[in-house]
C-alpha cells in the first residue's frame, strides 16, 4: 500500500509539473488580453485534470482550490467574468500557492501553504459586481528565490523527460555497436584484423561511437521555453507591482539547452528581467518625455551558437547611466577616483562585488543579491555575461552559456612533469614566458609585459604543489610558458612547464574525498587512457590575490 | 501451493542474503591479516600507474581510471600507520561505500572467508593499529585474529 501511494506520488508531482507550466503559458496569454475560447477553454481543462490528479492522490485542499479555480474559469468562459487585470492577477497569485503546495509535497519546501485565503479571493470574483469592491486587492507575493533548495537538491537523483525517439536512437546505435563489436573481435580471433570488412567495420564503428556520443549528449538537452515562461512571469508581476505596461516578446524558445545548465541559470535570469523592468524601464511619464511608446518591451531571445546557447535579456528602457555607475563605483571604492575606463570597463563593473549593497534593496530587485551573484553563476557555468547599453534605448544582457557541461574543449598542460587540464573557454592566450622578458619586481612578485600591460605571473607549480619546480623540470623551463586569464577583468599569467596539447574532454565528477580540493573542480580521463584533474584557474587566481591582500 | 513456494523462495533468498553477509574477503597488509566485508568488494585490480593529486596526504595515493571512472586511491598500510611507504606492488580492492567509490591497497589477497558473528569480538580490549572508528571487530579463525575493517568509515573521513 505504502508503495503504492509513493508512486502515485511521484506520478501526481510528474503531472503537476507540466500542468503547472502549461497552466502559466496560458495565463500569460489570457494576461495579454487573449481571452479567446481557445485559450480559456485550456486552461479550464488545466484545472480540471489537476483537480482530477490531486483527488487521486488524496490531496483533497488541492483538489478544492483547483475546484475554485475551475469556477471561476468558467464564468470566465461563459462572459459572465471579465479577465482582467484583477482576476489574472488573483488567479497568478492562486497558481503560486499550488506551486508552493507541490513543492512542499516534494519535499522542498517546509510549510503547506494555506489555501484558505486564495479561496476567499477566487470566490470574491465569483460575487455580484457590487460586492466586488469590499476585499482588498490582493498583493502579488513576490515569487520566494528558490535558492534555499539548491544544495540540497545537488545530491538528489534527478530525474530527466526524454523523447522515446532520443531514446530509441540511442538503443538503435547500440546495438549497431554490439553488432560491429563483434564483427572486430571474429576478425581479431582470426588476425585478420587488416582484411576490407573488418577496415569497413572498424569505420563504421568510429562513426557510430561519434553519433552515439552526439545523442547520448542531447538527451540531458532541454527546452528553453519553460525558462521564457519563468522569466515572462517574473516580468509580469514586477510590472503590475509597480503599475508598468510591459510587454514580453519571446524570441527562439524552441532553442535546448542541458538541464543543469537551465536549473543553475534560472534565478540569475529571473533577476536580470526584475531589474530590467525595476530600473531599466522608466515610469510612463518620463517614457512620454523621451517620446517613447508607452508599453515597454523586454525580450527574451535564445540561440544556439556552435557549442553554446545565447540568451539575450532586453529592454527599451533608459539604459545604463555612465556618470552614475562611476560615482557609485567610486563611493563603493571598487574604483580609485579619477580612473581612466572605457565605457565597456565602466558597465562592467555592475558586476563587481559590493557594486550594489543592501541600502539598495527594494522589493523587487534587491534582496541584497547583486549583479555579481549572477555573474558568478555564469561563470560557474562555464560561461560568459556581457552588457550592451545605449542612454536612452536599452540595455541589453548577453548570456553566453555551454550547450552541455560534460563535455569541454580542454589544454592539457605539464606541470612538474604532472598533467593539468585547464578548460579552453578559461582561457585569454597563451604566451611565452622564456627569460627576457620576465621581470621580477619588490623581490618575489614576477610580472610580464604584455603588449604594454604589466601582468602578474603565478606559478601553478607552487600554487598546486607547493613547492617550486623540482630542479630537473627548472632547468627546461628557461622557455615556460604562460596561460593567462582575465580575473576580475584584470589579466593574470600562470606559469607552465609545457603545453602538451588540446582535446575534447568528458567532465567527470569527483568523489566527495576530492570535493574541497581549491582550484581542482573535475576530473577527465586523457587522450593517454590515463586520469587527470581539470583546473579552475579563476579559483586559483581568487585564492592567490586573497594571500596577497591579507 | 504457490504461495508456499514463493515462501520458499524467499526464504532460500534470506538466507543467502544472510549467507553474504558473513562473507570477508581476507587479504594482508604488512603481514597482518584483515577482512572486508565482501558485499562492500566491487573488485581487485592490480596496482597500476596512480596520478598524484595535490594538496591530499601522503597515504593518498592518487587517482586511476576505472573504465571511465576517475577513482580514488589509498595505501592502507600508510593510512593505518602500518608503513611509511606505500605499497610498491600491491592489489587494489575496490570498494563500494555510501560515500562513493575508493580503491584501498593491500599488500596480497589472502581468501574469503565465512565469519559468523559469534567468532567476531565487537569491541575488542586488545590494542590494534585500526582506528577504532573503521574497525567492524576481531574475529577469531583457524587463520588467527583478523581485524575486519569498515572500507566506507576510511572515505568518510576524507
Amino acid at each position: 500500500m505504502q508503495e503504492i501511494d509513493v508512486e502515485l506520488k511521484a506520478a501526481f508531482l510528474e503531472d503537476a509539473d507540466e500542468l503547472i507550466a502549461e497552466a502559466e503559458a496560458a495565463f500569460l496569454k489570457l494576461d495579454s488580453g487573449d481571452d479567446s475560447d481557445e485559450t480559456v477553454g485550456a486552461i479550464f481543462r488545466l484545472a480540471h485534470s489537476f483537480k482530477g490528479s490531486a483527488k487521486v492522490v488524496g490531496f483533497n485542499d488541492l483538489a478544492a482550490i483547483a475546484h475554485k479555480l475551475e469556477d471561476v474559469l468558467s464564468q470566465v468562459r461563459k462572459r459572465n467574468l471579465k479577465a482582467d487585470r484583477q482576476a489574472c492577477t488573483v488567479i497568478f497569485a492562486t497558481l503560486d500557492a499550488i506551486k508552493a503546495f507541490v513543492a512542499s509535497v516534494r519535499g522542498s519546501e517546509e510549510v503547506q501553504p494555506d489555501f484558505a485565503p486564495f479561496a476567499a479571493r477566487l470566490e470574491a470574483l465569483l460575487a455580484p459586481q457590487e460586492l466586488c469592491a469590499v476585499p482588498a486587492p490582493p498583493t502579488v507575493q513576490p515569487p520566494k528565490p528558490e535558492r534555499r533548495t539548491r544544495s540540497t537538491a545537488r545530491s538528489e537523483e534527478h530525474t530527466i523527460r526524454v523523447s522515446t525517439r532520443r531514446l530509441d536512437q540511442v538503443l538503435n546505435l547500440v546495438g549497431e555497436m554490439v553488432v560491429h563489436q563483434s564483427i572486430l573481435s571474429e576478425h581479431a580471433a582470426r588476425k585478420a584484423l587488416e582484411s576490407d570488412e573488418a577496415c569497413q567495420a572498424r569505420a563504421y564503428m568510429y562513426k557510430l561511437v561519434r553519433e552515439a556520443q552526439r545523442v547520448a549528449m542531447s538527451l540531458r538537452l532541454v527546452p528553453i521555453k519553460p525558462l521564457f515562461q519563468k522569466l515572462q512571469r517574473a516580468a509580469r508581476d514586477v510590472a503590475i507591482l509597480l503599475g508598468k505596461n510591459v510587454e514580453v516578446v519571446t524570441v527562439g524558445e524552441e532553442a535546448e539547452i542541458d538541464k543543469t545548465v537551465l536549473e543553475d541559470v534560472t534565478d540569475p535570469l529571473i533577476h536580470i528581467v526584475r531589474n530590467a523592468v525595476d530600473h531599466g524601464i522608466e515610469p510612463a511619464e518620463e517614457r512620454a518625455r523621451a517620446g517613447k511608446r508607452p508599453q515597454a518591451t523586454v525580450t527574451l531571445e535564445a540561440m544556439q551558437q556552435d557549442e553554446h546557447v545565447v540568451i539575450k535579456i532586453a529592454d527599451d528602457g533608459r539604459g545604463l547611466d555612465r556618470a552614475r555607475i562611476l560615482e557609485k563605483a567610486v563611493s563603493r571604492r571598487i574604483v580609485a577616483a579619477g580612473a581612466n575606463l572605457t565605457d565597456r570597463e565602466v558597465y562592467a563593473l555592475i558586476f563587481a562585488p559590493g557594486f550594489s549593497t543592501k541600502d539598495d534593496v527594494t522589493e523587487i530587485s534587491g534582496r541584497g543579491v547583486g549583479l555579481d551573484i549572477v555573474e558568478r553563476a555564469v561563470s560557474s557555468l562555464k560561461g560568459s555575461i556581457d552588457v550592451q547599453t545605449k542612454q536612452g534605448q536599452g540595455t541589453a544582457f548577453v548570456l553566453s552559456l555551454p550547450l552541455s557541461l560534460s563535455i569541454v574543449s580542454g589544454m592539457v598542460v605539464l606541470v612538474d612533469g604532472r598533467k593539468y587540464i585547464i578548460p579552453v573557454s578559461q582561457l585569454e592566450e597563451t604566451i611565452d614566458l622564456s627569460r627576457p622578458r620576465v621581470e621580477t619586481v619588490t623581490g618575489t612578485l614576477r610580472v610580464i609585459n604584455l603588449r604594454g600591460e604589466v601582468i602578474p605571473i603565478l606559478s601553478l607549480c607552487s600554487l598546486l604543489h607547493g613547492a617550486p619546480r623540482s630542479r630537473a623540470v627548472a632547468g627546461r623551463s628557461e622557455h615556460g610558458s604562460g596561460v593567462v586569464v582575465l580575473h576580475h577583468g584584470r589579466k593574470v599569467a600562470f606559469e607552465v612547464d609545457d603545453i602538451a596539447g588540446q582535446q575534447q574532454i568528458v567532465i567527470k565528477k569527483l568523489g566527495n574525498e576530492l570535493g574541497n580540493l581549491p582550484g581542482i573542480v573535475a576530473g577527465a580521463v586523457l587522450s593517454t587512457g590515463e586520469p587527470g584533474l581539470v583546473l579552475d584557474l579563476q579559483e586559483l587566481a581568487s585564492k592567490e590575490t586573497h594571500h596577497a591582500t591579507v | 501451493m504457490q504461495l508456499f513456494e514463493r515462501g520458499g523462495a524467499q526464504a532460500a533468498e534470506e538466507a543467502l542474503a544472510d549467507e553474504s553477509r558473513h562473507r570477508y574477503l581476507l587479504f594482508s597488509l604488512k603481514g597482518e591479516t584483515y577482512g572486508a566485508p565482501l558485499t562492500t568488494v566491487r573488485e581487485v585490480l592490480k596496482l597500476g600507474a596512480v596520478k598524484p593529486v595535490p594538496y591530499k596526504s601522503d597515504y593518498f595515493l592518487g587517482v586511476i581510471n576505472l573504465r571511465g571512472q576517475i577513482v580514488s586511491i589509498i595505501d592502507l598500510g600508510m593510512r593505518f600507520g602500518l608503513s611509511r611507504e606505500p605499497e610498491a606492488r600491491g592489489l587494489v580492492i575496490v570498494v563500494e561505500t555510501k560515500y562513493g567509490v575508493i580503491g584501498a591497497v593491500v599488500t596480497d589477497l589472502l581468501c574469503v572467508k565465512t565469519i559468523q558473528p559469534r567468532d567476531v569480538e565487537k569491541h575488542p580490549s586488545i590494542d590494534t593499529q585500526v582506528p577504532p572508528r573503521y574497525c567492524l571487530g576481531i574475529a577469531k579463525t583457524e587463520r588467527g585474529l583478523v581485524n575486519l575493517v569498515d572500507a566506507s568509515g576510511i572515505l568518510g573521513d576524507e
